[in-house]
């Protein structure tokens, strides 16, 4: 007698091994001798191939082995080559999208380049697979449920590395590849837009989320329940009386008052899972593009509490305290003034090289420059009901404003003197060529900082 | 089933369940923490605290006494003693005494000679003395213009209050820290705000910083980056995506205070208004300030909501009052960096400078150390008026006649860059 009170499966089946029905109307076939594992039957089906790969298959391998290839190269690069930080610091690793002042410009490979070059391969390997689920449904005579589903995926991956960063206008506001930098990233996101948990598209993410989980659970475990009655076998049972998944529809009529049906199970189990990210990558194309702080937008709609001053009259002290320097100049402290008998010093050494890296500018990002596409687009205005509000001729007037470093460069004092192109980003952390022995006036943060601008 | 496959998955499960539970013992706190409410209740408004890390705290956050002070009567030091350009209004007895506390509180073990030639105490021989110099005019500084942070004046509200800790006050008993430890204030009762006792900073004097150690334990240079890149065609530095010991271990911005704390780079990144209106801020901008305010947090032992309520990060009506106390101190620890310590830079000798050659620079933890107030709130500098006012500024920098004291720095270059990790675990 067959058991099925368990975890994994502890029946296999084993005939002779079987390739499947033909294939037909494709000039490519499947391939590999099928074998049975039985560890692999523990898990699911013992028998392993025949598999068709197909041109969208092999092409889709491809991009994608080039996407993995870049990452993991420059990730590996990162740790100049060595195997054994490769390993210990991998979940640190990552490949960053360019810089803001790059836009939607194509930077140097060394500058976000080959971040553009691996999200494009990763995306053309994405589609072919996505064309290569979908043939081989049809081929099959199947509906095409699956590449719709993975097609909602692709939307929330599209939204995060390709829309949304375009009508940001940059491509730093993508995604960077990494596994804890991608978690980073999600939390500075949230921070950045005034908190995730108030935007309603979010809200509704973890409703299909967590409701796809219920479903799940409900669904799977129904189904174990029942399949000591042979409930496994669903289809020969949908439409009978007295079957094992009869019994399962009972089970939930009498607990809660009303049941699924075995077909209509799994569409409830489709559109919660597929409405996940479509949801999902809905709430993250508003957010930038319509929305700049959901917490705001939360407290105008009603859906954030007010909170009560425990604290008293709690004030930014940019407004209490007016003309309160950011970086404050002691009138005593003596500039990097030449110093008198400096010869005498024992003369440093250059401790490193003096250029670490090419490209100082990259360390700090600014602000993006002006985006390609101000306004959301129209598709976009129905969505939400503020959305009028930001008439195209509402947003900044200006963008060549927002082009120029000024608005958010830092104060003179870190300011490379060479800094010149205003396009730029503002060279923030001062040029790695200062070495002990350069020049002093070439070293930005020993000069006295302007007084900076209050923010 | 198999007997294989059974021993198989035994195997297995023994193996996950003792590297599961290394990582337990290693990394999880067991139950039993402390919570002060800092808020409205209900919202998680809340520093946590292990009574277990608490003990160990106070333990390395005691404050040594002071030596008993002499009548401010007879000669100045600075008409007894040659080449005394900044304490010369101090009596000679008191100068004395001065001088042997900054010898207990930074030099205890070296001595005088770690800045004086002892031959002829007068001379600016050693580049120490220089710095020290420099630190007592910080030191002025820091407690004549900056009482908005180390004294509270602008965290008035609610500063006085606070819990006590009994097993952090028995560890404390007879320690020199009266009344034990006060954790991080609590929040006054909801419809009483602003009535709680009067602000209680602490100043500063060498000790906060030095502990005993001729150089503090957690300062920073510029960070180019933990190991050298491939570099070539290939990535350069982002400035991130590195282990941070400086952002708790994230892979967020490892260096974010040389923009930050050195330059002024904006902090603030989010928009004050709901929908778009200009506010370019990047969420790259947005990962440094991330690390800032986990270097933040952990200097000071505390969550993200001892100062901001977490569902509006940037809204100040939500705020605590300590985030206008950390608002002024980001703004004291820029001046101390650009006017106190780069002005010193051609002074250190080279194994004092950064990898990059840049001075050694201060931030939160430097004084902090893990604790929310430092050394938990005690006084030192009372005892040291001199140090409370400003004074004399002339001859900052005189180094005509310095040579390097052999045998009290560091030989060669630095290659290992950046602060200590912050004192949290």
């Amino acid at each position: 007698m067959a058991e099925y009170q368990n975890i994994f499966t502890r029946v296999q089946v084993r005939g002779p091994v079987y390739a499947g029905v033909p294939v037909t109307a494709t000039s490519w076939t499947r391939s590999g001798k099928p074998f049975y594992i039985h560890l692999f039957g523990v898990l699911g089906d013992a028998q392993v191939g025949p598999i068709y790969l197909g041109a969208t298959g092999i092409a889709s391998l491809i991009c994608g082995f080039i996407a993995f290839e870049i990452i993991g190269l420059n990730m590996w690069a990162s740790v100049n080559w060595d195997v054994v930080q490769f390993i210990r610091q991998l979940p640190w690793l990552a490949l960053e999208p360019p810089a803001p002042s790059y836009g939607l410009r194509l930077p140097p490979l060394a500058q976000g380049g080959w971040w553009l070059m691996a999200g494009f391969f990763l995306t053309i390997s994405i589609g072919l697979w996505w064309l290569r689920v979908y043939q081989r449904a049809k081929t099959l005579g199947m509906g095409s449920h699956t590449a719709w589903a993975f097609g909602a995926a692709i939307w929330l991956y599209l939204v995060l590395g390709f829309i949304r960063p375009i009508l940001m206008g940059s491509w730093s506001e993508a995604v960077p590849f990494g596994i804890f930098p991608h978690l980073d990233w999600t939390a500075a996101f949230s921070i950045r837009y005034g908190n995730l948990f108030y935007n309603p598209f979010h809200m509704l993410s973890i409703v299909f989320l967590y409701g796809s989980v219920l479903l799940f659970a409900m669904h799977s475990a129904t189904v174990l329940a029942t399949t000591r009655y042979g409930a496994e076998r669903e289809l020969e049972q949908i439409a009978d009386r007295g079957t094992a998944f009869e019994r399962g529809s009972l089970f939930w009529r009498w607990t809660m008052g009303w049941c699924a049906s075995a077909e209509s199970i799994h569409r409830w189990a489709w559109w919660f899972a597929v409405l996940t990210p479509i949801t999902g990558g809905i709430g993250i194309l508003l957010t930038g593009t319509v929305v700049d702080n959901w917490y705001l937008w939360g407290e105008k709609h009603g859906i954030a509490a007010p909170y009560p001053a425990v604290w008293g009259n709690i004030q930014d002290p940019v407004l209490t305290t007016p003309g309160f320097p950011d970086a404050p100049v002691n009138p005593l402290a003596v500039p990097n003034h030449p110093v008198p008998g400096a010869a005498a010093l024992p003369v440093p050494a250059p401790v490193v090289a003096p250029v670490v890296a090419p490209a100082p500018a990259m360390l700090v990002p600014d602000a993006p420059p002006a985006p390609a596409v101000l306004a959301p687009p129209a598709a976009l205005v129905p969505v939400v009901p503020d959305v009028p509000a930001v008439a195209p001729a509402a947003m900044p007037p200006a963008p060549a404003a927002l082009v120029a470093p000024a608005p958010v460069v830092p104060d003179a004092s870190t300011m490379a003197p060479a800094a010149t192109a205003p396009t730029v980003v503002p060279d923030i952390v001062a040029p790695a060529s200062a070495a002990p022995n350069a020049a002093p006036e070439a070293t930005a943060p020993d000069a006295a900082p302007a007084t900076g601008a209050v923010r | 089933m198999m007997p294989g496959l059974k021993l198989g998955l035994g195997i297995v499960g023994a193996v996950a369940g003792t590297l599961l539970t290394i990582a337990m013992l290693s990394k999880f706190e067991r139950p039993g923490q402390i919570t002060v409410q800092r808020g409205f209740r209900g919202v998680a408004m809340e520093t946590n605290y292990n009574p277990r890390d608490l003990v160990k705290y106070v333990a390395a956050n005691k404050a040594p006494g002071a030596l008993p002070r002499l009548p401010d009567t007879g000669p100045k030091a600075g008409q007894v003693y040659k080449n005394v350009q900044v304490l010369g209004d101090l009596s000679v007895g008191n100068f004395t005494r001065l001088m042997v506390s900054i010898t207990q509180w930074v030099s205890p073990t070296q001595g005088c000679a770690y800045c004086h030639n002892t031959a002829n105490m007068a001379e600016d021989t050693y580049y120490t003395k220089i710095v020290a110099r420099r630190m007592v005019q910080m030191t002025q500084n820091i407690n004549s213009t900056w009482a908005p942070h180390v004294w509270g004046v602008a965290a008035n509200p609610g500063n006085g209050t606070g819990t006590m800790i009994p097993g952090a006050a028995a560890a404390t008993a007879g320690a020199g820290t009266p009344g034990g430890v006060v954790l991080a204030s609590a929040a006054p009762a909801a419809g009483t705000p602003g009535t709680t006792t009067a602000a209680a900073g602490a100043g500063v004097t060498c000790y906060t910083c030095h502990r005993g150690n001729p150089v503090p334990n957690y300062i920073w240079w510029k960070d180019p980056g933990p190991t050298p890149r491939a570099g070539g065609v290939l990535e350069v530095s982002m400035g991130q995506n590195m282990a941070s010991s400086a952002a708790g271990y994230s892979s967020l911005p490892y260096d974010p205070f040389t923009p930050m704390l050195e330059g002024a780079y904006p902090i603030r990144q989010q928009g004050e208004t709901a929908l778009p209106a200009g506010n370019r801020h990047s969420i790259k901008e947005t990962e440094w300030t991330y690390a800032l305010m986990i270097h933040f947090a952990q200097s000071l032992g505390v969550n993200c909501t001892y100062c901001h309520n977490s569902r509006a990060f940037g809204d100040w009506s939500q705020s605590t009052p300590q985030r206008i106390s950390a608002w002024h101190a980001i703004r004291m620890v820029r001046d101390i960096n650009n006017n106190y310590m780069d002005t010193l830079r051609e002074v250190f000798p080279v194994g004092r400078l950064g990898p990059t050659g840049d001075a050694p620079k201060v931030a939160c933890a430097t004084c902090h150390q893990g604790v929310f107030k430092p050394l938990y709130g005690v006084n030192m500098v009372n005892a040291f008026p001199e140090l409370k006012q400003p004074g004399p500024q002339a001859g900052l920098v005189q180094t005509s006649l310095m040579v390097v004291n052999p045998g009290v720095y560091p030989a060669g270059a630095r290659t290992t860059p950046a602060m200590k990790p912050t004192p949290i675990n």
